[in-house]
């Protein structure tokens, strides 16, 4: 394989022909298709560090250079400069791609891989994709949710709802209409939405805390909302309870810092680092899974997001947090009484329902985060 | 090709991000310490071997960085496979994320005890945790062997059953041909997908990669991804059951022994 064909292929800077083909090849080659996808992870994971990085100067790209679809390869070398210039294109430089389409290429296209020396042709012809039983195994059983071990825990990733940022686009509209009227509302207690009071939580509603106000500040960090500084903080405060939360606090504080100096800068590079590092952090997730439901699930209430609640998400978290052996009897109750009321199957709700089920889930999280 | 340029001033000027791929690499893949350090160096000497042969190769059709990345990584997987054989974490360590993909080496592929592990995990400043919370962890992830053979005697191998019965052969045999049938099937419903959502498919489905690390192989918007994959899922089963093969029949071939949890 051609190294620097897959590079050029992880820019973004083959053709559409060019990019199947060499997909193909990838995909055939289980040795070929790790490395790959191992590039593509150490990239991003750069790419996200360097973003979340402080600019050196006022305006300055966070690594210092002009993204790479915007330099013509050959250009430095040809006035004998050095290729220093060409560099990682960070994500928050490029417009969304439409789904399926090939990124923009450089504005002059480069000549043919194959008129050039040393350069692997592509073949032609197609080559006869290898398949391990293992792959076609994790796929035909993710499709019909097998009941094995190993294959349960597929299905687990496949429901698991530990991330805010996927709770937020489950949200009709994601966080596009920002937070909810009413979102940061007061729930049982005055530390909701504010300072925490600095009482040490039992590890469960610690974690749905934690859960909670990782989607508000997802829903708040969105529509530039100035309760970020106040929700970053009351994050860290709680991190601070958590064995593994410091690595995960620190960005936190970074978005703090952003968000303080700027109402206007964008800290959602910052919050996909701390999410990823609370995800890492947590060892026990079903406790802020809940947390990031209930409280996605209290916006899509206000929102009369109907398809929030029929999601297979929604479901499969219904039915995990029914089986927490830890849960005390308020939250079991409250948990009862929301999944009564939930829009279910064909079932439509009036605006009064609506209001209740939005009351009930905060008599949840109420429960089951000691707010 | 560069050769017209010094590619010892390239490699220097891209020295430093080298070094944070190599770091990169190293972190993911739970190497850290004087091994992370031999990594680094034996990435620097890879790269300066034969006058820079890998940097004066470059034509200029990729971004550079890009390049020297997958050089970096690259690298790194062989010399990984050629010390100690294709090692992944497995999914339940994905899953529960770093801390436990280095337990999980450090314990089952390095062959440390957990107080050892978990000291140098503590040393490393990779995780505060105690070794009752580490052993926790270890124990929601399944157990698995060195990837190296160890060697046993004579005597050992002659207490071993035979590994077939004729009656179990007949069984293998049938559930060989559904089995067969199955991947027939998932080999067609695959075959129609683009190479784009093949790639989509391997990583996410198949190998449990998060959709960030999807996206930025295939420079998609992660969003879009969230709504894309089910969307991809759901086309699989529906091909798979035009072409005959229940969800039903997926289960018997693949779920002999366990339990059932369809929806």
């Amino acid at each position: 394989m051609d190294d620097e064909r897959v590079a050029a292929l992880h820019d973004g800077r083959l053709d559409a022909h060019e990019r199947d083909e060499l997909l193909s090849r990838v995909l055939s080659d289980d040795e070929e298709y790790d490395i790959f996808a191992e590039t593509a992870a150490v990239l991003r994971e750069i790419e996200e560090a360097h973003a979340s990085s402080p600019p050196s100067s006022a305006g300055a790209d966070p690594m210092g250079v002009e993204p790479a679809a915007d330099v013509a390869p050959h250009a430095n070398i040809a006035r004998g400069g050095h290729a220093s210039d060409d560099v990682i294109p960070l994500a928050t430089h490029r417009p969304p791609t439409p789904e399926g389409a090939a990124e923009p290429r450089p504005a002059e296209p480069e000549p043919h891989a194959g008129s050039r020396d040393g350069v692997i042709s592509l073949d032609s012809r197609r080559r006869a994709p290898r398949r391990p039983w293992a792959m076609y195994g994790s796929i035909a059983a993710g499709l019909v949710g097998l009941g094995l071990a190993a294959t349960l825990l597929t299905r687990a990733r496949d429901t698991r709802l530990d991330d805010p940022a996927m709770a937020v686009a489950m949200l009709e509209d994601g966080a596009a209409r920002g937070p909810a009227a009413g979102w940061n509302e007061v729930v049982g207690s005055s530390t909701r939405g504010g300072e925490a009071n600095g009482k040490q939580l039992d590890p469960e509603p610690l974690n749905v805390q934690l859960g909670a106000y990782m989607v508000d500040i997802e829903l708040a960090a969105a529509s530039h909302d100035t309760s970020v500084v106040r929700l970053s903080r009351t994050i860290i405060h709680l991190l601070g309870q958590v064995t593994l939360g410091d690595s995960a606090a620190k960005f936190y504080g970074k978005v703090d810092s952003a968000a303080a100096a700027n109402p206007r800068a964008d800290v959602r590079p910052l919050l996909a680092q701390g999410r990823e590092a609370v995800r890492s952090g947590v060892i026990v997730p079903e406790w802020l899974e809940l947390g990031i439901w209930a409280e996605a699930a209290r916006t899509a209430a206000a929102r009369h997001d109907a398809g929030f609640f029929r999601s297979r998400r929604t479901r499969a978290l219904l039915d995990r947090a029914s089986t927490l052996p830890e849960m005390d009897g308020d939250t079991r109750a409250a948990l009862k009484a929301v999944r009564a009321a939930i829009p279910v199957g064909g079932r439509s709700l009036d605006a009064k329902q609506w209001d209740e089920l939005r009351r009930d889930i905060a008599g949840l999280l109420g429960a089951a985060g000691k707010f | 090709m560069l050769d017209r340029l010094d590619p010892e001033a390239i490699f220097l000027e891209h020295l430093a991000w080298i070094e944070e791929v190599a770091a990169m690499v190293c972190r993911r893949n739970s190497v850290w310490g004087d091994d992370a350090d031999d990594f680094l160096s034996s990435a620097r000497s890879k790269l300066m071997e034969n006058d820079y042969a890998a940097i004066r190769k470059f034509r200029g059709e990729a971004v550079m960085k890009t390049y020297l990345a997958r050089v970096v990584v690259l690298h790194f997987m062989e010399r990984a496979r050629e010390r100690t054989g294709r090692w992944r974490p497995s999914a339940a360590a994905e899953a529960h994320g770093q801390l436990a993909k280095d337990l999980e080496a450090m314990v089952y592929r390095d062959g440390c005890r957990l107080a050892e592990a978990g000291e140098r995990l503590r040393t490393a400043g990779r995780t505060t945790a105690t070794d009752a919370e580490l052993a926790r962890l270890l124990a929601l992830l399944p157990v698995r062997h060195p990837m190296r053979p160890a060697e046993a005697g004579a005597e050992t191998l002659e207490q071993l059953p035979g590994s077939r019965q004729a009656d179990h052969a007949v069984e293998e045999d049938e559930e060989d041909a559904a089995r067969a049938r199955v991947l027939a099937a998932l080999n067609e419903a695959l075959d129609q997908l683009s190479p784009e959502d093949q790639m989509l498919v391997r990583m996410h489905l198949a190998d449990g990669r998060t959709v960030a690390d999807a996206a930025r192989a295939l420079r998609l918007d992660q969003k879009s991804l969230y709504r894309r994959l089910p969307r991809l899922k759901s086309m699989l089963r529906e091909r798979m059951e035009h072409a005959g093969v229940t969800a039903a029949e997926v289960r018997e071939t693949l779920g002999r022994g366990g339990t059932d949890a369809d929806e």
